[in-house]
């Protein structure tokens, strides 16, 4: 036995993590996205040439150009220096939205999974939620998404409760699905004979050894987010004008693409499909990276 | 038989499902700022006016009793009148409806009929230029706003190439609607001869069924591709090839077993284009139902939003049931 | 009279993303006419995939990587996939473990052998299904008229594995792959399963390769077996022979093993039984009780013994081992 070492070269969490992204050029690329948002919704629109909110003196509507890269929208406002502000409002509403979405699904979702399929209370209440999960899925999302806005007003904080609740039954599933493996797991049964109470086994024990899949797809629905808070804007239910969002943009130069005006609408949505796609193609990579089966 | 006690069984939990959509639906109208009397009465009337119409809306009852007051209107059909047209929300909505079921009827066909296919091809067939083209538009279209490509078509389409007609509804302006028998101008104007009608309606159509398309049918393409794949992979597949079927044997084994995912994801697709019918209704100002739940929205017409949500929950069971059943008939193991 | 199959030398190469690696190596087999041989070894020995490669069933990543496969005189590596198709079920069957999970679950049993009738012999649906009836019959499922509409989620595993058994018998097989046909069946309806193969190959003059862990079955329904460990052939006698005087130490092992299994004995608990086969030089030495620092240098071949017709081992100290010189 003495000719048998085990001689695996030394990996770490930095080392391995680099080596998987390396040869991921769309992990890369969204990974890339997301820093970019990132920095924008931070000095966005400090960074622009041109003010965000007001209109610009002269002609309306130009083409882009040197001094106007992105040409000028029906107001003579930058496209660029609004398309460069808009995630701070966009990014904004999406995380607040996601991570309240986060914890309450991921808690709601550890109560279910832990205590689905035992008896008496705490079944009523997994199964209780479940269904009540279901109920807020048979509405198609942005029909709901438009009638909480409906029925609220408009206003940042409305859509921002709005996307957290129609959020919530979505990390509600991944977790519950996560902690239904966890919980058959033999430490469980170990934790219940070290005397420890149901409830700390549930949330201490369990949750964070669930916690995988819920946030490999937070990236994901923070894309998901950013697209539903546009759509809502595009059509006058999200953030209101002159604020720089990038759905209210398209909607500003809507009519404009009918007349030829092609910059209006084409440069603000460009950025925001790009945005989407960099958050799910983070989420498609995050995914494989902490799939056990990837790793040797 | 065993279809038939299935269909039953699913049948007996609607009206469960139906009652706890409406719950919810009445808890959202009550999440409404502000007192909605004054809607009704304007803002300038006198108490004792604000109390009777208070009265007559049942506002000052007990919330439950409101509930199945509630209940007993929308089971007989009210709805209320819309505010915005004036008429009552019923009639509204049977004016719009058929114009959606348009828009989603031709969205769902196509993108089925092209992205099974496809999603079948590129499973069968795993290198190629074809693939590497399927595999950049599946993760692309799913990221792109449909709004915004609308916007983008009718750019190209319309305005530069002119091969199609401008975002301005479902027919010509200058025509006559065809007779309504279905509500589906394509089909009323085919069973009535109305060459017209149907060439202007199936322009009209093009644009926003495009858009739909192009933007959702990547769901359909990317599940069906998966679930081939998995089956391709599986050992009865592998089997049926060591008994020496043939490759299309062992290709419609995959594909019976790949059926009920893919059944399952078209139905998801229909739910979404529900969704996404609204934005691509208000761009091609479609006169459907989805640009009436932005205009409700947009102007407040409580009554008006109301239905269309209840109607759109009531539609999303209706394709899961749908599901539910094609499901049933494909796959035995299902009791 | 020459072999029926005889594979020679035969590489089965799995591809990975740091070069490839052997999962079979060197491999020689010859089964003659209506003969019975067994193949015996531990989990991921590669006796399932020595079948796949008779099959021409191997896929990327895995890839036959030398060597040859001669079924009839006729040269299988290499050939096809439309050639392999004609061969494949009409000539060669193949049963598997886990049965239920090789049935299309979508399609009735009856259906599925029919279509394996069809799929070599140009019958219509309605005498396809006939047959079937007849076939389903002959391995002993009750009531086969009825049976022909089941699934295969309506029957029990050993109801599958006469299905599995209907389909091998469906043409006029001359080879029978049999891989761990009784793995999740309990021991009676083990038996009755085995027996029923064993006596339709004979009947029907059909050669058998049972590829089982248990020594006990082999030593039961064939005439030579063939020990495997680690991709390779270290051990290929009668079944008399083998059983009566093994040579290879790894067959020492197993069949000791074997024998405590049955007389219930405490397990024998060797920490060596978990370490990997050796990279180089032979694959068992690590666990070999009679390892020689010579077995680490060179990769002993598949020797005949001396004295003792048609029976071959892969180990430097075979001669010394037979003769009673050391016990291993
Ligand atoms: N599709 C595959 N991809 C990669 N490696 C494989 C594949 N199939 C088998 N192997 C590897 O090949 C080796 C031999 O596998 P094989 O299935 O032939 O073993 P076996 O002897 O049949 O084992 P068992 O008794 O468990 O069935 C194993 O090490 C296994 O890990
Ligand atoms: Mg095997």
């Amino acid at each position: 036995m003495a000719d048998l070492t085990l001689d695996l070269p030394r990996r770490t969490a930095t080392t391995d993590f680099v080596a998987f992204a390396r040869g991921r050029p769309g992990f890369l690329f969204g990974l890339a996205v997301v820093a970019l948002s990132v920095l924008l919704a931070v000095f966005g629109p400090l960074i622009g040439p041109y003010p965000t909110e007001t209109a610009l003196p002269g002609q309306p509507l130009q083409p882009p150009s040197w001094r106007h890269p992105m040409g000028t929208d029906v107001s003579n406002m930058d496209i660029l220096s609004r398309v460069i502000a808009a995630p701070r409002i966009d990014l904004t509403i999406a995380l607040v939205s996601t991570a309240i979405a986060f914890v309450v699904g991921v808690l709601l979702g550890v109560v279910s999974g832990f205590f689905g399929g035992g008896r008496g209370v705490p079944r009523l209440m997994s199964e209780g939620i479940m269904r009540g999960a279901d109920i807020i899925q048979a509405f198609p999302v942005f029909i709901f998404a438009l009638a909480l806005v409906g029925f609220r007003g408009p206003g940042t904080e409305n859509v921002v409760a709005a996307l957290a609740f129609l959020n919530v039954p979505y990390f509600l599933r991944i977790t519950r699905g996560a902690v239904l493996q966890v919980r058959e797991r033999p430490f469980v049964e170990a934790q219940r004979c070290a005397g420890n109470s149901e409830l700390r086994i549930a949330f201490v024990h369990v949750m964070p050894n669930a916690l995988t899949p819920p946030l490999a797809n937070l990236s994901p629905t923070i894309g998901f987010s950013i697209l539903l808070t546009s759509g809502l804007s595009f059509v006058g239910a999200g953030v209101p004008v002159p604020t720089p969002e990038w759905g209210s943009m398209i909607a500003i130069g809507a009519s404009n693409m009918m007349t030829g005006q092609w910059w209006t609408a084409l440069f603000p949505g460009l950025v925001l499909g790009l945005t989407i796609l960099g958050y799910a193609l983070v989420g498609d990579g995050l995914k494989e990276y902490l799939d056990p089966v990837n790793k040797r | 038989m065993r279809l038939l006690k299935y269909v039953a069984r699913r049948l007996l939990v609607l009206p469960v499902q139906l009652l706890i959509v409406s719950l919810i639906v009445f808890v959202l109208v009550r999440q409404m700022p502000g007192d909605p009397t004054f809607l009704y009465t304007g803002p300038f009337a006198t108490t004792d006016r604000v109390a009777e119409v208070r009265r007559q809306l049942g506002l000052d009852e007990p919330l439950h009793v409101q509930y199945v007051r509630y209940l007993d209107r929308i089971a007989h059909g009210d709805f209320g009148l819309s505010m915005r047209t004036s008429q009552p929300v019923v009639a509204d909505i049977r004016q719009r409806l058929p114009g959606t079921m348009e828009l989603i009827l031709y969205s769902v066909v196509l993108s089925v009929a092209i992205g099974v296919p496809l999603g079948v091809y590129t499973a069968i067939r795993d290198k190629g230029i074809l693939n590497r083209l399927v595999f950049l538009y599946g993760m692309t279209a799913g990221a792109l706003p449909d709004f915004w490509f609308a916007l983008i078509a009718i750019f190209l389409f319309f305005y530069t190439l002119d091969w199609l007609p401008g975002p301005m509804g479902r027919l010509d302006l200058m025509l006559a609607k065809p007779a309504d028998i279905t509500g589906l101008y394509t089909i009323d104007s085919l069973l009535t001869g109305n060459w017209a009608a149907l060439a202007s309606a199936s322009a009209q159509l093009a644009l926003p069924v495009l858009t739909l398309v192009f933007i959702y049918m990547s769901l359909v393409l990317k599940n069906t591709r998966s679930a081939m794949e998995d089956m391709l992979r599986s050992d009865f597949v592998l089997y049926a090839r060591a008994a020496g079927l043939s490759r299309m044997m062992q290709w419609r084994y995959a594909l019976r077993n790949a059926m009920p995912p893919v059944i399952t994801v078209t139905g998801i697709l229909t739910w979404f284009l529900l969704g996404g019918a609204v934005l691509v209704e208000t761009v091609f100002a479609w006169g459907g139902l989805g640009q009436y739940a932005v205009q409700s929205v947009v102007n407040s017409d409580y009554a008006a939003l109301q239905a269309v949500v209840l109607l759109s929950a009531v539609f999303t069971m209706a394709v899961f049931l749908v599901v539910d059943l094609a499901y049933f008939v494909i796959d035995p193991r299902i009791k | 009279m020459a072999p029926l199959l005889d594979i020679g030398a035969l590489g089965v190469d799995l591809a990975t993303a740091g070069g490839s690696r052997r999962i079979v190596d060197d491999l020689s087999l010859r089964v003659g006419q209506r003969e019975s041989v067994g193949i015996v070894g531990e989990s991921g020995s590669g006796k399932t995939i020595l079948i796949r490669a008779v099959l021409g069933l191997l896929d990327p990543p895995l890839a036959v990587a030398g060597g040859s496969i001669a079924f009839d005189g006729r040269e299988l590596v290499g050939l096809d996939e439309r050639r392999f198709r004609e061969i494949r079920g009409r000539d060669i069957a193949l049963t598997t473990p886990e049965p239920r999970k090789h049935l299309n679950p979508l399609l009735t049993v009856g259906r599925q052998i029919a279509n394996v009738i069809r799929a070599h012999r140009d019958v219509a649906h309605a005498a396809a299904a006939e047959e079937a009836i007849g076939l389903l019959r002959a391995v002993g499922i009750p009531d086969p008229e009825r049976r022909m509409a089941a699934y295969p989620h309506e029957l029990s595993g050993g109801m599958c594995q006469r299905v599995i058994i209907a389909m091998a018998l469906a043409h006029r097989t001359r080879l029978l792959l049999v891989d761990e046909p009784t793995a999740g069946l309990d021991v009676t309806i083990s038996r009755q399963i085995l027996d029923l193969m064993h006596q339709l190959a004979e009947s029907h003059g059909t050669a058998l390769v049972l590829v089982s862990r248990d020594l006990g079955v082999v030593a039961h329904y064939c005439r030579r077996v063939a020990v495997m460990y680690a991709g390779r052939i270290v051990e290929d006698a009668s079944v008399a022979a083998f059983f009566e005087r093994p040579v290879h130490p790894y067959s020492r092992q197993l069949l000791r093993a074997a024998v405590a299994a049955r007389d219930g004995a405490a397990r024998e608990r060797r920490s060596s039984a978990l370490l990997p086969p050796a990279e180089t030089g032979c694959a068992f030495r690590l666990r070999c009780p009679v390892a020689v620092a010579e077995c680490a240098a060179t990769a002993p071949p598949l020797a005949p013994l001396a004295g003792a017709a048609g029976h071959a081992a892969r180990c430097l100290r075979a001669a010394a081992i037979a003769a009673g010189e050391i016990a291993a």
